[in-house]
């Protein structure tokens, strides 16, 4: 299972970019469970991330030759995803829902309390899949892959402060579908 | 002149702004939080939410299986067409 350590390293970067295609199955090979993942995020659905994912391999694939940051490979990697799968949404026309400000939508009721962590953890990936698309987006590229709120706004099309307050909603808007509104003071 | 303190109200509504982020507190913002229970435990729950969002990232979706041979396949298709291409100049 992939872990959180380097997936890829120089030595392997190097065989890529000389064209040896064993190497790029190999590169695929270590790295489709995060790229898959990150896409079914951002798609939220499996044939969709498929599609995605391999969209962004090719782009790898064509543009491993120039890359030179082999410390930032995995950002890099990650960036590419985002950016296939703002092009998917924009082709399916679904990107709209990317950009639509649902802070004014209901909050539905809050989950019931998990009994331990891997429950919490379930609870907190089933609530996360519920939020708007936009906020979902934000969080996880934000949350879970370290991209800044400029480069979120770079490829989502906003502009930084539109990305924070999207950021910002999707945080309180998670804790609610949790914990359910704050029982004082708001 | 920052206040010493913020309202129950004012830290619930920057909470989701600053809880979980590196960077320090605001003076007001701490002090509320060392006096008022209630939005201490509102903190801790804003944290709690973030760190385990943070360790989703590894996947919960596996890849679907043949993703690697479809790729390699599409890839190599990829390359004969631009060394074909290439050749012709």
């Amino acid at each position: 299972m992939e872990g959180s350590k380097t997936l890829v390293d120089g030595e392997l970067l190097g065989a890529c970019r000389r064209g040896d295609p064993a190497a790029f199955e190999e590169l695929v090979a270590r790295t489709q469970h995060r790229v898959y993942a990150l896409a079914y995020r951002l798609v939220g659905d499996r044939g969709e991330a498929e599609d995605v994912a391999q969209e962004a391999y090719l782009r790898v694939f064509r543009s491993l030759g120039g890359f030179r940051e082999e410390s930032r490979f995995e950002t890099w990697l990650h960036r590419i995803v985002v950016n296939a799968a703002m092009t998917h949404l924009r082709r399916r026309g679904r990107f709209g829902d990317l950009l639509r400000d649902p802070a004014t939508d209901p909050v539905p009721p809050p989950a019931p309390p998990a009994q331990d962590r891997a429950a919490d953890r379930d609870v907190i990936r089933r609530a996360l899949e519920g939020l708007p698309q936009g906020m979902r987006t934000t969080l996880v590229l934000y949350e879970m892959y370290g991209l800044s709120c400029r480069e979120i706004g770079r490829e989502m099309g906003l502009s930084e402060g539109a990305v924070k307050v999207r950021l910002h909603r999707a945080r309180k808007r998670l804790k609610e579908a949790i914990h359910g509104a704050s029982e004082h003071a708001v | 002149m920052a206040r010493a303190s913020m309202r129950c109200d004012e830290v619930v509504a920057v909470l989701p702004v600053f809880a979980g982020e590196e960077a320090p507190y605001p003076h007001g913002l701490e002090v509320h939080l060392q006096t008022c229970r209630s939005c201490a435990d509102e903190e801790i729950r804003y944290r709690e939410l973030l760190g385990i969002v943070r360790g989703l990232r590894d996947p919960g979706e596996p890849a679907p299986p043949g993703l690697t041979l479809r790729v390699s396949r599409r890839a190599a298709r990829l390359d004969t067409a631009w060394r074909g291409y290439a050749r012709r100049g």
